[in-house]
């Protein structure tokens, strides 16, 4: 028998598995970013070269200029972010308070509660378009930003998430807090809260990234400019008046994932983490 | 400072019954300890005592108000956890500041007291630290200051020491004592320790299966056990209970027909004696027993002996060794003997000649 | 009385989220199977009730059919695929491969892209004589071929842009469950002297079983949700050969107004979510040992 540091030597210089490893991770990687930078490429150059790569392609900002001329994005920038903020935040108080309750409390009916809100991991706003559209124009809300972020305000997901780590935290910090004197909310807010700090980071990304990408409810329920966010304005966008002027719809298509994918690359650590934190149940 | 006061309080859940009509005092500035083995409802009645429970029946009362309804904050007194429930994201400064600020202490009020008990506690190098960065020794002490900023009158303490090692352990011992004297607190201490117990308490409340066996300062405790249980639980090794034959007026152990003791009268109640490892002495005269086992301790030795069916323990600094089935020869002193009846194993005073009196008037 | 207190507390901490919940999830699950059994309400005439006759124009409707075969092929063609995928990427990206980092990146990458925008750029690839693979396939002497018009390829044009775009995603699951699995399985299966496909088999596999199932799950639902993209690439076409379900529903209720019948389609999908919990359930009970 041979010594393992030989073995694993031996491993790394002579194993072709190991190389084919390699070169499959890498294939896939490429095919995965293909689109990406193909999309990059088309929307930095004149339309003639969206089709022939020729790395002495003059570059040109002029495909981002004319999509944002083309189509109102600012006002779409805009509803997307208030959506986008205003879902967060209820989000994050609503799930909070009912996490809290369904960890530390009892209460008559808990259970049959709780299966309720685990219900929502199935059964989401995304498919019961028909009914909320209805509801939607009962309440009158038909073409708001309100409407769109409405049934997402209450997710079953946080709940579930939050309530999860609310019952990791040691029962005897919330009872040191008792004896000094702090009440429930106090509780909540300075013990429950700030440890809970790593998966609402989570959690947000994953919000945000969720509903910033999310496209059929939000084409339902708007039909005006003022309340449509970006997927609604970029698909419109390029439909309708573009004809197949691909440079000028991936430069607009860039645009609208820009933040999203900036946040991204910059935060791509924290971005992996929190989605992988998310997903342990 | 204040008093304590126990008055027939009970504590059930659903089936099981945690603490069972207990009444106890708790003298001011006093040092108690609730001891026992885990289960027996000490940690319970602490948190009877802190209001994190609720009690099922009975009142407590501190300075002869009844404080059975109250909130644990309403009761004016600080309490260390046995995992130190130290904030984990919070520094070492703002844990101990966590309840004044609460309180909305002032700030200069709040910097005054951190300065003052960290320097008591040697934490100040470490004010600026997570918890998780200190030593086991260092989170204790946190613990500590965060219970004595408050100034409450009252400190709770719920098996401070099991987290740390023996030798840290003797240290914290000596200076949680140290502090309870300067401070004046009254403090009520639980382990399951028993030399926690002895070395630290001025009372101690021994509970076990939820009932009070025994109140009762160390060395009451150590000298006049009131049950077998406590006879046993205090000391190292445990004292030896051993059953004893009746013939007429004469004890003796069982499976021998060496006397250990001669009743003034007869009586029917089957008896154990109960005789402390180092009470005893192995020498040139007295019971004869056969060696079984002998185990060297450095200072001390343990031998373990067979009189008749029974097994008996010794511990001695006498460094000769023995060998097993060796034949020695056991005395003790008439006093160091402790009597219990079998049946309920409560302690029975047997004087020479006056025992039987004694019995039947114990018997009423 | 104290007890009291909490029950309130509970209560009243729940309530604002299980409100929502109940508006938007509850009572429109309930008010879907309702609405299934009366006529679509049309100007000034009511709903009436008409029993089944919904779901005997379902029985008799070819496109309802077509469309839930083509979700059964988008099903099966996508989540054991994209479940691989992950699974490879997570192996890779969770061993000590060269470019660890940018590997991780690439795959991770379409997970951030809204679906709607990164339709728009395999549109580009699918355009056929001018798009990316048919400029591939003519390097290679290969006939320039329509893959978005024929109906014999689209299906399989559009589950191509879902697996791109799930497979990352479902990657940072199974990279969850191997960063929690102890280094020290590995080191004793090397010991015994297992060989590396050996331990994955034996040994990891297995202990990923329970990151497969919830993986599983959520990609059956999203093969019922995820369906963006084909907004923009087909529209559900040529001739419904690559509507799936919900896309239907949408078409039924929001192009044809007709919202009975679509809350019918929904009640069918809402079925079929149900037995994917109820198969949740069994498979959790049976299959998987949670540590």
């Amino acid at each position: 028998m041979s010594s393992p540091t030989s073995t694993a030597l031996a491993e790394i210089k002579l194993d072709p598995d190991r190389w084919l490893n390699i070169l499959g991770a890498w294939l896939l990687a490429l095919m995965w970013i293909l689109p990406l930078i193909y999309a990059i490429w088309t929307a930095i150059h004149p339309t003639e070269y969206s089709a022939t790569f020729d790395l002495s392609a003059p570059l040109t900002f002029e495909n981002f200029e004319r999509a944002w001329a083309a189509a109102p994005f600012a006002r779409y920038f805009l509803n997307t972010v208030l959506l986008v903020s205003s879902i967060l935040a209820a989000q994050l108080v609503l799930c909070t308070l009912a996490a809290f309750a369904f960890a530390r409390f009892e209460f008559p009916g808990k259970n049959f509660l709780f299966v309720l809100v685990l219900m929502q991991l199935l059964v989401m706003p995304d498919i019961l378009i028909v009914e909320n559209y209805r509801s939607m124009a009962k309440l009158g809300l038909i073409d708001t930003i309100t409407a769109i972020g409405l049934p997402y305000m209450a997710s079953g997901f946080g709940i579930f998430l939050l309530r999860q780590t609310f019952k990791t935290v040691p029962i005897e910090l919330e009872e040191a807090a008792r004896v000094e004197g702090a009440n429930l909310l106090q509780i909540l807010w300075k013990v429950y809260v700030p440890l809970a700090v790593p998966v609402y980071l989570a959690y947000g990304l994953v919000s945000v990234s969720h509903h910033w990408n999310n496209y059929l409810w939000p084409l339902i329920i708007t039909n005006s400019e003022e309340t449509r966010p970006l997927t609604v304005g970029l698909s419109i966008f390029a439909s309708v008046d573009q004809g197949v002027d691909w440079s000028l719809i991936n430069a607009a298509t860039l645009m609208t994932s820009a933040p999203l994918l900036v946040a991204f690359l910059l935060f791509q650590r924290q971005f992996v983490q929190s989605f992988m934190r998310s997903g342990i149940k | 400072m204040k008093n304590i006061k126990f008055n027939q309080v009970s504590k059930r859940w659903q089936e099981s019954v945690a603490v069972e009509d207990i009444s106890f005092d708790i003298p001011k500035g006093s040092f108690t300890v609730l001891l026992g083995p885990s289960g027996c409802g000490k940690s319970t009645t602490l948190r009877l005592l802190a209001g994190l429970e609720s009690c099922s029946g009975g009142q407590i009362l501190i300075d002869d108000e009844d404080v059975t309804q109250r909130t644990p904050s309403e009761r004016n007194l600080s309490l260390v956890f046995q995992s130190y429930a130290l904030f984990p994201h919070l520094t070492v400064a703002e844990n101990i500041l966590f309840g004044l600020k609460i309180r909305k202490v002032n700030k200069t009020e709040q910097a005054a007291r951190l300065k003052r008990v960290s320097e008591l506690l040697n934490l100040h190098p470490y004010l600026d630290r997570k918890p998780a960065q200190l030593s086991g020794g260092q989170q204790q002490r946190v613990a500590l200051g965060r219970a004595i900023i408050s100034e409450r009158p009252i400190c709770l303490m719920d098996e401070p020491l099991s987290n740390l090692d023996a030798k840290l352990r003797h240290e914290m011992r000596v200076e949680i004592r140290a502090l309870q004297q300067k401070l004046g607190i009254t403090m009520v201490y639980v382990t399951h320790d028993q030399v926690e117990a002895i070395s630290m308490a001025d009372q101690i409340v021994l509970l076990n299966n939820g009932r009070i066996e025994q109140i009762g300062s160390p060395s009451e405790i150590y000298s006049q056990p009131q049950t077998t249980f406590v006879a046993r639980f205090i000391g190292t090794p445990p004292m030896n209970i051993i059953p004893l034959q009746q013939k007429g007026k004469s004890l003796a152990i069982a499976g021998s027909k060496q006397q250990v003791h001669e009743l003034s009268g007869s009586m029917d109640i089957p008896l154990f004696l109960g005789i402390r490892p180092e009470d005893i002495s192995i020498g040139k005269f007295g019971l004869k027993a056969q060696v079984l086992a002998f185990e060297f301790l450095g200072s001390d030795v343990l031998v373990d002996c067979q009189i008749g069916t029974e097994k008996i323990t010794i511990r001695t600094d006498n460094q000769s060794s023995f060998a097993t089935g060796e034949t020695v020869f056991l005395s003790w002193k008439d006093r160091a003997c402790h009597y219990f009846e079998q049946n309920s194993g409560r302690r029975i005073d047997l004087m020479p000649g006056v025992a039987s009196q004694l019995l039947s008037s114990a018997y009423e | 009385m104290l007890q009291n207190r909490m029950w309130l507390y509970g209560w009243l901490l729940v309530s604002p989220a299980l409100i929502l919940l109940f508006a938007f999830t509850h009572y429109p699950t309930i008010a879907t199977l309702w609405s299934s059994f009366f006529t679509t309400p049309k100007g000034c005439r009511e709903a009436s009730f008409v029993g089944l006759e919904n779901y005997q124009r379902l029985l008799e409707d070819d496109v309802f059919w077509q469309v839930l075969g083509n979700n059964s092929i988008y099903a099966i063609g996508t989540i054991p695929l994209s479940i691989l995928l992950a699974l490879s990427m997570a192996l890779w990206v969770n061993g000590k491969i060269q470019g660890r980092a940018f590997l991780r990146m690439a795959y991770f990458t379409p997970t951030v892209l809204p679906l709607i925008a990164v339709a728009n750029i395999w549109m580009f690839f699918y355009t056929p004589g001018f798009g990316l693979i048919d400029s591939i396939q003519g390097a290679f002497g290969l006939p320039s071929q329509n893959w978005l018009g024929s109906p014999d390829t689209v299906l399989y044009a559009v589950m191509a842009v879902a697996i791109w775009k799930e497979a990352g995603f479902f990657m940072i699951f199974y990279l969850a469950a191997l960063q929690a699995l102890p280094p020290s399985l590995h080191e004793a299966g090397r010991i015994e002297g297992a060989g590396r496909w050996y331990m994955f088999w034996k040994i990891t596999f297995p202990l990923l079983m329970p990151t497969t199932l919830f993986v599983s799950i959520n990609a059956v639902i999203n093969s019922f949700r995820l369906i963006d993209h084909i907004f923009v690439m087909t529209n559900g076409g040529p001739d419904n050969a690559s509507s799936l379900l919900l896309f239907y529903i949408y078409e039924t209720a929001f192009r044809f107004w007709d919202t009975a019948y679509g809350a019918t389609l929904t009640a069918v999908l809402l079925v079929i979510l149900g037995a994917v919990a109820i198969g949740q359930f069994y498979f959790m009970d049976r299959k998987v040992h949670y540590q």
